[in-house]
């Protein structure tokens, strides 16, 4: 073992067992980078005509949301480069200081952030508004992977709660600014890192019945939002009455984002030329609902390939996960598994009213440049311990 | 491991085939979702422009900023649970906060923002013409003040803020009221009130533009605007109003009044309740021009300043205390016309044949006897010598018109009906006791006779108790001493300026009754003449004998011109290049609380304990024919009236402010309102 590092630079870049042009994950480089364009083009898609059909007076460019997420797109595709660069598994000293310095942001935001929609959780860095919960979501899967590796195989009642109370403060804080989805999505991931990493079915099925109660007695108590309930019971009653109007808003948004998506048939109406879509006839159309632009503009051929491009992330996550050289990488992809598989299950879910209507952006296509950088990061670690299995 | 493997991929699948169900299988069901709630944007298109008769903006726009409140923000009644968390969050995050920046009391803004019954989705306009601070701050901080918006919205520009305040009028947010009656107007919209902005909203407002859109059941609208439509501008339109001559009558008319208050009421001069100046809360000037009855000015004392704010003060402009800026004296406001109604006593007289035009009659005594009359009679301030009817006019003879009065009543109890209401047919033939048909709002005045006497006599005492109707019958007999009163302008007999000054104008010109107009054209945005421009409108002819006429007007004319004339000291040493000045003074005396009079003649004790306040001062008048320098001197081209209320004598307050207005006419300089000294006998 006494190669000089230089050598072992050349052997590594040569030996295609070993070189990281070969090492590095291409295919999932290619789907989130092709996802990123298709979202970019759906932005400037839903965007274009803002200026036009805003009834406030705007002088917005055409390109003005899509300049704004191209930047945000190089800046992610930077961090993710830099991301991959560092071997992961430093992490596993790293990820306490990670940890507490993001507890006092998300607590920050709720009093000096800007509210949008409900939700209190942007800090104004210039003209940009920067969300801390996106940035959340990584560091609680990677914190809960470093946690748990550190107790491989004895994850007994005591240290599984220690590793929900590592998940359960950033989550307690992210709903108090009033974001249940990014709340729900972070759940997600913790339980998928805790399944792989051993957790007892009888602690699963507790922990279920936990969640439970706790959710029916918020609801009960009446201390949850009126609207976040209309959003919840708006997809159990679907009619397709013409009284829109005395519909409520959560409805509403169902009803047509159904529209639009049904209006695509199997090939769309052509892309830029939805007839909802292009003038922003669905709310929240640039952000959460952008999948109705895909499925009005391109139809039923654009959405499963959108789909398609989806599965192939979750699944080279996955078997970079499977192959992993150590469980934390192992933990690590299965959390970032949970986190793209739930977000595009419940974003495009909700609005083929498969799923409740909560504020959850679909990765690498809704407008908003904290969570396209933070996507990409995590896209970053996964190729990361891909380069290092 | 596996497990997750197997979930996700599941998980997509159901993606997949609902994707396919929706988009491939329903589609066609799906779709008619999408055509529903337009609701239609209306955007005021420009107001029109008011001019003066020489083409002077008065009235034009500028643009300004106001605060728009979005519904939610004023959402503060219905169910409990429906009501959003946001819209409470910015409530009452956003309401003290706004309340403050625009200085609105809190309970204020809180009333206006659910004052008016709104649907749910309607923004409502909360503040017009923001201050540019205010604009600036709503605008930089934007996201502090969510639920509020900032839009444009035109406000009214006024070249000239103190000319014609009560003749223009003014713009106010529309009310319920107005909604229900013109349902083509939005909550925000602006509307006339008052004046030329009320009478010629339609006219000045134009179509607005319109467009629908798509909104969502929250009001946010999406998609492109539909069905859209242009509107029309507002038209423009041009007033017969002089700026720079209302100016003048306006400056005018307040030195008049400042110098009746510097005066002592001469009333009480001598008298057993001390000294005590004269009162005169107010006045108003009427310039017209006779041949075609349109107005050159219309000034009525107090004023106040034209601006957009208006709206915000009216409960102070209304009020009694600030003596009722708001009230439009020279066509709203009603007085006794005292003497100045001898014109149409003297050609009553003349037509029922009572007395010839040249028949002389002896006024020896400053008071008429007559069966009937109360002990003392009817008494004048001076008795004229003998007189026919032009030197009667001239020194403003009363027993001369008394006995006229008298020998009428004597017909009308004698049963001849037709000629014994002489006086009231003839008044009522000169417009008054009815609208004159100005544009602007106004009062339509009163001339008495048995019929009035009986029905004011119900109205105040309407039960049908036994003393109510022993007053009733007390009061409705038609007496004598109403009709010798009548004969003078004093009594019952009520009259607006614009009234008076519409019957001088017909006697000037000859007999014709023109119709008083504000408006020479509207006009749309080219130039063009619009529908609806008006033109003048002659309401008839009157028939006045030539020798009646010509006897009249000399009279008139040695009102100023004669050493007899009651307005002689206020005309002497008229600039000849004035051109030539006839007209009539008037000295109405007022309601009840009369005092007791230095010259022996008690018109009315006074109550035992005496209140200054309530007793009001004499209504002074002067009209004035006026025609100037090589223009048909007998049929003078304008009548410049002034009325100054509780202002004394007709020849000493309101003679001098006619002079004023005349020589600036001429563009002469006009000659300051003399100062008389307290207690100058001048007969009026």
């Amino acid at each position: 073992m006494m190669r000089s590092s230089r050598g072992s630079m050349v052997r590594r870049l040569v030996d295609p067992s070993t070189s990281a042009v070969f090492r590095f994950d291409w295919l999932l480089f290619f789907a989130a980078a092709a996802t990123s364009a298709l979202g970019l083009t759906m932005v400037y898609s839903s965007t274009k005509n803002h200026a036009k059909v805003s009834l406030s007076p705007s002088s917005l460019a055409p390109t003005h949301f899509l300049e704004r997420q191209m930047i945000a797109l190089l800046l992610g595709m930077v961090i993710a480069g830099v991301v991959m660069m560092v071997d992961y598994r430093k992490l596993l000293n790293l990820w306490p200081f990670a940890y507490f310095s993001m507890l006092p942001l998300l607590f920050a935001v709720k009093f000096v952030g800007q509210g949008r929609g409900g939700t209190t959780a942007w800090f104004n860095i210039g003209p940009f508004q920067f969300q801390p919960s996106e940035l959340a979501k990584l560091v609680v899967i990677v914190s809960v992977a470093g946690y748990c590796q550190r107790h491989e195989g004895e994850l007994d009642a005591w240290r599984l709660t220690i590793a929900l109370l590592i998940a359960g403060v950033p989550m307690a804080l992210v709903l108090y600014q009033n974001d249940l989805g990014t709340m729900l999505v972070i759940g997600v991931c913790v339980i998928a890192v805790l399944v792989v990493a051993g957790l007892k079915p009888v602690h699963l099925v507790v922990l279920t019945l936990l969640t439970v109660t706790l959710v029916g007695g918020l609801a009960a108590s009446g201390k949850f939002a009126s609207y976040r309930l209309e959003r919840f019971t708006g997809f159990l009653d679907q009619n397709t009455s013409q009284q829109v109007a005395e519909q409520s808003n959560a409805e509403y948004n169902l009803a047509r984002a159904k529209a639009a998506i049904g209006q695509g048939g199997l090939r769309g109406q052509g892309l830029f030329s939805g007839s909802l879509t292009s003038v922003e006839g669905v709310p929240a159309q640039r952000t959460d609902f952008i999948f109705t632009a895909v499925g009005e503009e391109l139809g039923f051929a654009g959405g499963a390939t959108l789909l398609a491009l989806f599965a192939l992330m979750v699944w080279r996550s996955w078997r970079t996960g499977a192959t992993a050289s150590d469980s934390f990488g192992g933990l690590i992809c299965m959390g970032f598994v949970g986190m793209f598989a739930f977000q595009v299950f419940e974003n495009v879910g909700m609005t083929m009213g498969m799923m409740p209507i909560t504020g959850i952006p679909l990765p690498f296509m809704s407008y908003g440049g904290s969570a396209m950088i933070a996507y990409w990061a995590a896209i970053g670690l996964v190729l990361n311990i891909h380069l290092r299995r | 491991m596996h497990i997750i493997g197997v979930v996700v991929m599941a998980l997509f699948c159901s993606l997949i085939a609902r994707l396919w169900f929706l988009q491939v299988n329903e589609s066609a069901t799906n779709i008619s979702i999408a055509n529903e709630s337009y609701r239609t944007i209306r955007q005021a298109t420009p107001r029109g422009v008011i001019y003066d008769s020489a083409g002077r903006v008065l009235v034009g726009n500028r643009p300004s900023w106001a605060v728009l409140a979005d519904p939610g923000l004023r959402l503060t009644r219905g169910d409990e649970k429906t009501r959003r968390k946001l819209v409470e969050d910015a409530r009452t995050k956003v309401v003290p906060k706004l309340a403050k920046l625009l200085g609105i009391p809190q309970p204020e803004l809180v009333k206006r923002l659910n004052s008016e019954k709104l649907g749910p989705l309607e923004s409502i306009v909360i503040a017009a013409d923001l201050t540019p601070t205010v604009h600036t701050e709503l605008v930089e901080h934007a996201d502090q003040y969510p639920l509020v918006k900032v839009v444009p919205l035109a406000v009214r520009w006024y070249q000239f803020p103190d000319a014609a305040p009560q003749t223009l009028g003014f713009l106010g947010l529309v009310d319920s009221a107005d909604i229900e009656k013109h349902p083509n107007y939005g909550r925000n919209d602006l509307i006339g009130r008052g004046g030329i902005e009320a009478a010629f909203e339609s006219a000045l407002r134009g179509e607005p533009s319109s467009y629908d859109v798509r909104v969502t059941p929250s009001g946010q609208p999406v998609g492109e605007p539909t069905n859209e439509n242009a509107g029309r501008p507002g038209y423009d339109v041009r007033l017969t109003i002089d700026a720079d001559l209302q100016r003048f009558a306006q400056q005018s008319l307040a030195e008049g009044i400042a110098m009746a208050r510097s005066e002592t009421d001469e009333d009480f001069l001598g008298g057993p309740y001390g000294l005590h100046n004269y009162k005169a809360p107010g006045g108003a000037v009427v310039i017209m021009d006779t041949t075609d009855g349109s107005i050159k000015a219309l000034a009525s004392n107090p004023g106040y300043e034209n601006s957009t704010t208006v709206v915000s003060e009216l409960s102070t402009l209304n009020s009694k205390e600030s003596a009722t800026p708001l009230l439009n004296r020279a066509t709203r406001g009603l007085y006794a016309p005292g003497s100045t109604f001898k014109l149409i006593s003297g050609i009553a007289m003349t037509r029922s044949g009572v007395r010839g035009v040249y028949e002389p009659y002896n006024e020896s005594n400053r008071c008429f006897f007559a069966q009937g009359l109360p002990e003392k009679g009817k008494c004048s301030p001076a008795a004229a010598g003998v007189v026919d009817l032009r030197e009667a006019i001239t020194k403003s003879a009363d027993v001369y018109f008394y006995t006229v009065g008298n020998a009428l009543w004597d017909r009308w109890k004698a049963g001849d009906v037709r000629a014994g209401y002489e006086l009231q047919n003839v008044a009522r033939e000169f417009g008054f006791g009815e609208k004159t048909g100005i544009e602007i709002g106004e009062s339509a005045g009163r001339v008495p006779d048995e019929a009035w006497k009986q029905a004011f006599a119900k109205t105040l005492y309407p039960k049908n108790t036994e003393a109510d109707l022993a007053a009733r019958n007390e009061n409705d007999d038609w007496r004598r001493g109403d009709n010798i009163s009548l004969a003078v302008g004093q009594g019952d007999v009520l009259v607006s300026p614009l009234q008076l000054a519409a019957a001088y104008g017909a006697f000037a010109n000859g007999g014709k009754l023109w119709q008083p107009h504000l408006v020479a054209s509207i006009t749309d945005a080219s130039g063009n003449t619009a529908p609806g421009s008006p033109k003048p409108n002659l309401r008839r002819e009157i028939a006045i004998p030539e020798d009646v006429r010509m006897e009249l007007m000399n009279g008139f004319g040695g009102v100023t011109s004669s050493v007899d004339g009651t307005a002689h000291l206020a005309f002497q040493n008229l600039n000849p290049v004035v051109g030539s000045v006839a007209g009539k003074t008037g000295t109405a005396q007022v309601g009840k609380a009369k005092v007791t009079g230095d010259d022996g003649c008690v018109v009315q004790t006074g109550p035992s304990t005496f209140n200054a306040d309530e007793c009001k001062g004499d209504t002074s008048w002067f009209v004035g024919m006026y025609a100037p320098p090589n223009t048909d001197q007998t049929h003078p081209r304008y009548i410049v009236l002034a009325m100054v209320e509780e202002g004394g004598r007709g020849g000493r307050v309101a003679a001098p402010i006619v002079r004023q207005i005349i020589e600036h006419m001429a563009k002469v300089t006009p000659t300051k309102i003399p100062q008389l000294t307290s207690g100058t006998k001048i007969k009026g």
